[in-house]
């Protein structure tokens, strides 16, 4: 890819990534959930991004915002867990800040990005230590925001992004679920760490697969 | 009705749930579920998409409960409210209640009508009746009860001194006492009475509760055997406490029958009981029949209660925004009257002809504009002060019509008022309430648009407490053949909503809780009506000839394709006109001869080899098309329309032609030029019809030829000229509204030129009675096909004035049918004859009126059947 912006077909290619590498994750994003859900994540989480997949040729003409809508709408109807509709906020913030973008800049990712964590946090009613998804987005969001000010190039952002994701997954394992169905487990300590954060990594991670080479 | 959403990960929960609330909710209570996930939604999940989906399936003015589970539900839930448009969104509640208890709560407390927040925080509290029962048979609780001085007690100390205040101690005596579903009977019946009603179980502590909550009545732990004392206070106290005590002692209708009790009485029963008095309320008459069923108050539906008194700035911007909802709201007026003149006929449909002209008032406009860029008012509120203004002029005027008018003005304020509330969203305006099940709808005055607007299947009657029988919400009533009566007067309002009504439209009475008596004889008379009517459809499909022999045709009005079936079924023997705007006013292009000659002959197909008349395009004057751009004009009404416009517009013209050729192959159709006045076009029509024929007969294209072709005699020239016309033509089809207003000069939307609108006026019979004998001598037929046709009264003197067919809407067609056959033509004969030397309409009426009635020796004469 260009090195320095992400265009339509990037981010079709980041999708694609991002099915991709949750159909590979998925039994052990199951496992995680088991350990104190109900062992779905993974199969929800494949049975969204296989359908966005499924409507990418629907949209291959469309602007970003419009394919971000979609995957948001998508996930929204299809993921049918909690992170169905977090999810789907995270790419529907994403696409109102970036309408009518033909190319999004870091400068753009990285707002984008801030736009969608915060949409997660204030839909779920979650901050960070909750073990949840925004244990992995926000030091995600975070970095992002750190790596533009210090004029890093878009790849290595995106690096240094998805390494805050996984510290921040990696921080789960301590934590208590506070939570949804996760909390009725009785706040159980596991020593695995949260399933929610870990496919939000796994989210970030395909940035770096679909854009990160240059 | 409040509409209730179960939102929940597994779909067979939420059906369950569903099978077990529809046990105790009335039928008719809106509930939809959003549940599960996958394709054939059996994965457990939850999906914001179907919960929006959900709700806007129940969704009402009332507002919509969402009960859901947990983790994803709640926040789907969240979700799907922001999907919701706009104005929807501040009118659902999602409810924090425990799912099912909160259910069937929630579902007992919409049944009831209640508002969605009382239904909310029911559902809210579901769960403390089984908290309660729990904590107190915990074994830490157990010993109080014995101690308290409520275990001696078995009637309280201080008995009520007030003599409003009723009171009854009635013991439970079936088997589980007041749990789930007597105690949502219980609280359907105290909820029917205007009156406080509280509830107390004896020898146990704890306040009395309100015996209009479910919850709170499930609190108090009576089973079996237990006594509970009902006290109740206000205007119906005695009636609440008698028909509770009723329903208690007969043991919710669970016990199991025992001969020796007496109590064992359909639920049904407790009104006559409770309301002894039965009483009857004196009313207008409005429209024939009888109904009966339990009441439902219709709230006005407009966003006026939302208006602010914020100032604007902008006041150019300002002014656009109401511009654009007025101009919103007369193209939704026109799509409503398109709806119900093909429903119901031109002249019902007339009432939304003086909608849209109101809002084309200047003076209202001018007024309204001057109030946004003069005074800075918001759009609302200067809509809103501008309508009250006018309709405040006609309050004050002393003639009854007129002041009738002030609602109409109101109804279109509401309208626009709507739209300005709404416009950030695309959603269309919500069809009507939802209906909770076959009711009688009360209200102080109804709009034509929300008459328009019900689920005709759930109406068993109409009662207006203010309105009157010539309001246009009555007309139409009438013209839906629903039992209605008007001005029942304001005491119907105070009557608790569910109270069983009858509605008497022959006589004009209202009897509130009737007692069994009246309600058999009503009964009896209604079945009497519903088998009248019956028959009346059943012998219209055979032909149509007077008791002598003479054959008139009755043939329906046709606006579109759903209603032929419609028109079948009613009898009709042709199409008289079928109108083809249809096939041009919903669309951006014009449409293709392909796109008209399928729907033609979907017609020609259903009506199986009858005739059926097609008329050519009639717009111009007040129907405009967006791909035909007419210039301005200032007589819209004597301008470019009907076939002039066609004329101008020869390929428009030529596509329909061929169109309506083609439609014929095989098939009765024929051609009819709308509002012909000259000669010289029905010779260009001609020339282009031959053309078309021409044209497809080279290209091998199947075609009806010869094609009889009629024309519409709307004009005073066309109907005065009708024997030059009639060696041109195949047959006549008299438009009367059109002719009426053409020859009385008085356009027919305007509402204070109604007097001039009676086709039964001499000089338009006179007409009538010019085309017809022209016609006759030439051998050829004449029609008659605005509203007139279908006005009882007006059929004897048609049918005297020799025509030979009736076009008319196809409700109408088994009561016109039922007139021909009483009919003898001599004696209707001597009724035209009359009528063409009658001075007025109204002194035509008084003849017609006669001759229907010839039993009242006070009009019986010279004009009565022998």
């Amino acid at each position: 890819m260009n090195q320095n912006v992400i265009d339509r077909d990037s981010v079709l290619q980041w999708l694609q990534a991002c099915a991709q590498i949750i159909n590979q994750k998925c039994d052990d994003l199951n496992q995680l959930d088991s350990a104190v859900g109900d062992g779905d994540h993974g199969v929800n989480m494949r049975r969204g991004f296989q359908a966005v997949v499924g409507k990418l040729p629907n949209v291959a003409g469309k602007d970003i915002s419009d394919i971000l809508k979609m995957t948001g709408m998508t996930l929204l109807s299809t993921v049918g867990g909690a992170c169905g509709p977090l999810y789907a906020t995270f790419f529907l913030q994403v696409a109102y800040v970036t309408t009518g973008k033909l190319a999004l800049t870091l400068t753009d990712w990285a707002q984008g990005f801030e736009a969608g964590v915060n949409g997660i946090l204030s839909r779920g009613k979650v901050k960070v230590g909750e073990r949840t998804v925004a244990d992995a987005l926000v030091p995600a969001a975070q970095a992002l925001k750190d790596a533009l000010g210090a004029g890093q190039s878009f790849s290595s952002a995106l690096r240094l992004c998805a390494l805050a994701a996984q510290r921040g997954v990696q921080s789960t394992a301590t934590l208590a679920a506070q939570k949804g169905r996760a909390a009725l487990a009785g706040g159980t300590l596991t020593g695995m760490p949260d399933a929610g954060a870990m496919s939000a990594y796994l989210l970030v991670e395909a940035t770096v697969t679909a854009w990160g080479n240059e | 009705m409040v509409g209730l959403v179960i939102a929940s990960h597994s779909r067979a929960l939420a059906e369950a749930i569903v099978d077990l609330v529809r046990q105790i909710a009335p039928v008719g209570t809106g509930i939809a579920i959003a549940a599960g996930v996958g394709e054939d939604r059996r994965e457990f999940g939850t999906d914001a998409l179907e919960i929006c989906d959900a709700i806007q399936s129940v969704y009402s003015s009332d507002g919509v409960v969402v009960l859901m589970d947990l983790g994803s539900a709640v926040l789907s839930a969240d979700m799907a409210l922001e999907l919701l448009p706009v104005h929807m969104r501040t009118n659902v509640r999602l409810c924090a209640g425990p799912l099912i208890e909160g259910a069937i709560a929630a579902a007992v407390q919409a049944g009831l009508g209640k508002a969605m927040d009382t239904v909310c925080d029911e559902a809210q509290e579901a769960l403390k009746p089984k908290t309660q029962h729990l904590s107190a048979s915990a074994p830490a609780d157990a010993g109080h009860d014995a101690d308290a001085p409520w275990a001696q007690d078995t009637a309280p100390a201080d008995l009520p001194l007030d003599p409003s205040v009723h009171r009854a101690i009635i013991t439970l005596i079936n088997p589980h006492g007041l749990h789930a579903r007597p105690a949502a009977h219980f609280v359907q019946t105290a909820a029917n009475f205007d009156a406080r009603v509280t509830v107390r179980k004896l020898g146990s502590p704890g306040d009395p509760v309100s015996g209009k909550s479910l919850n709170k009545l499930a609190t108090l732990g009576a089973t079996e055997r237990d006594q509970i004392e009902i006290l109740a206070e206000g205007p119906q106290a005695a009636q609440a406490v008698d028909a509770l005590r009723h329903l208690v002692e007969s043991g919710f209708g669970e016990r199991e029958p025992q001969p020796a009790a007496p109590v064992d009485q359909p639920p049904a029963r407790l009104w006559a009981d409770s309301h002894s008095q039965g009483t009857r309320i004196a009313a207008t008459p409005v429209s024939e029949g009888i109904g009966i069923g339990p009441l439902y108050f219709l709230r006005a539906q407009t966003a006026a209660a939302n208006i602010s008194d914020d100032t604007i700035i902008d006041t150019g911007a300002e002014w656009q925004r109401l511009s654009r909802a007025i101009d919103a709201t007369r193209r939704a007026i026109q799509q409503r009257r398109q709806q119900v003149e093909i429903n119901l006929g031109a002249a019902q449909a007339a009432i939304f002809d003086a909608h849209a002209l109101i809002l084309q008032d200047e003076a209202l406009l001018d007024r309204a504009r001057q109030l946004v860029e003069g005074d800075h008012h918001n759009a609302m509120k200067a809509w809103h002060l501008a309508t009250d203004e006018i309709a405040g002029a006609y309050r004050r005027l002393p003639d009854g019509y007129m002041q009738q008018r002030a609602h109409d003005v109101m109804d279109v304020a509401g309208q626009v008022l709507d739209t300005l509330g709404q416009e950030t969203t695309q959603a269309s305006h919500a069809a009507g309430d939802r209906l909770p099940g076959p009711v009688i709808l009360v209200g102080r005055d109804f709009t034509p648009t929300q008459i328009a607007q019900l689920e005709l299947d759930k109406v068993l009657g109409i009662i207006t407490t203010a309105g009157s029988a010539n309001s246009h919400a009555a007309i139409l009533t009438r013209a839906l053949g629903i039992p209605g009566v008007a001005g029942a007067g304001a005491g119907v309002e105070a009557i608790p909503e569910g109270t069983l009504l009858a509605v008497d439209g022959f006589d004009g009475c209202v009897w509130v809780s009737p007692t069994s008596q009246t309600l058999q004889e009503l009964a009896a008379r209604r079945t009497a009506w519903l088998h009248r009517q019956q028959q009346l459809r059943q012998s219209s499909h055979t032909l149509t000839v007077t008791r002598d022999g003479h054959r008139i045709e009755v043939a329906a009005n046709l606006g579109g394709l759903v209603d032929a079936p419609a028109a079948i079924k009613n009898g009709a023997e042709a199409i008289g006109v079928l109108r083809t705007e249809f096939l041009y006013l919903t669309r951006k292009t014009p449409p293709s001869e392909d796109e008209q000659v399928a729907p033609l002959r979907q017609v020609a197909e259903q009506m199986n080899g009858r005739p059926v008349i097609v008329r050519t395009l009639d717009v111009g004057g007040d129907k405009a098309i967006p791909y035909l751009p007419l210039p301005p004009e200032a007589n819209p009404f004597l301008g470019v329309r009907a076939i002039r416009l066609s004329l101008q517009q020869p390929e428009l013209f030529l596509t329909q032609i061929r169109a309506i050729l083609r439609a014929g192959a095989g098939y009765d159709v024929r051609l009819l030029l709308p509002m012909v006045t000259l000669v010289e076009e029905i010779e260009q029509a001609r020339h282009l019809i031959d053309r078309a024929h021409e044209s497809l007969s080279s290209a091998g294209i199947a075609h009806r030829w010869p094609m009889p072709v009629g024309i519409m005699v709307e004009t005073p020239a066309a109907a005065l000229h009708a024997r030059v016309l009639a060696q041109r033509v195949d047959f006549f089809s008299i438009g009367t509204n059109d002719l009426t207003q053409y020859t009385l000069a008085a356009e027919r939307g305007n509402p204070s030129l109604v007097q001039y609108g009676d086709a039964l006026h001499p000089v338009i019979l006179r007409l009538i009675h010019e085309v017809v004998t022209a016609a006759h001598d030439h051998g050829k037929w004449a029609g008659v096909c605005g509203e007139v046709a279908s006005d009882p009264l007006a059929v004897p003197i048609l049918a005297g004035l020799d025509i030979d067919e009736l076009s008319l809407n196809a409700a109408a067609i088994p009561q016109v049918k039922a007139v021909i056959r009483a009919l003898e033509l001599p004696p209707a004969q001597r009724l035209a004859r009359a009528a063409l030397q009658a001075s007025t309409a109204n002194e035509v009426r008084q003849m017609a009126r006669a001759f229907a009635a010839p039993h009242d020796p006070s009009t019986a004469g010279t004009l009565a059947p022998d």
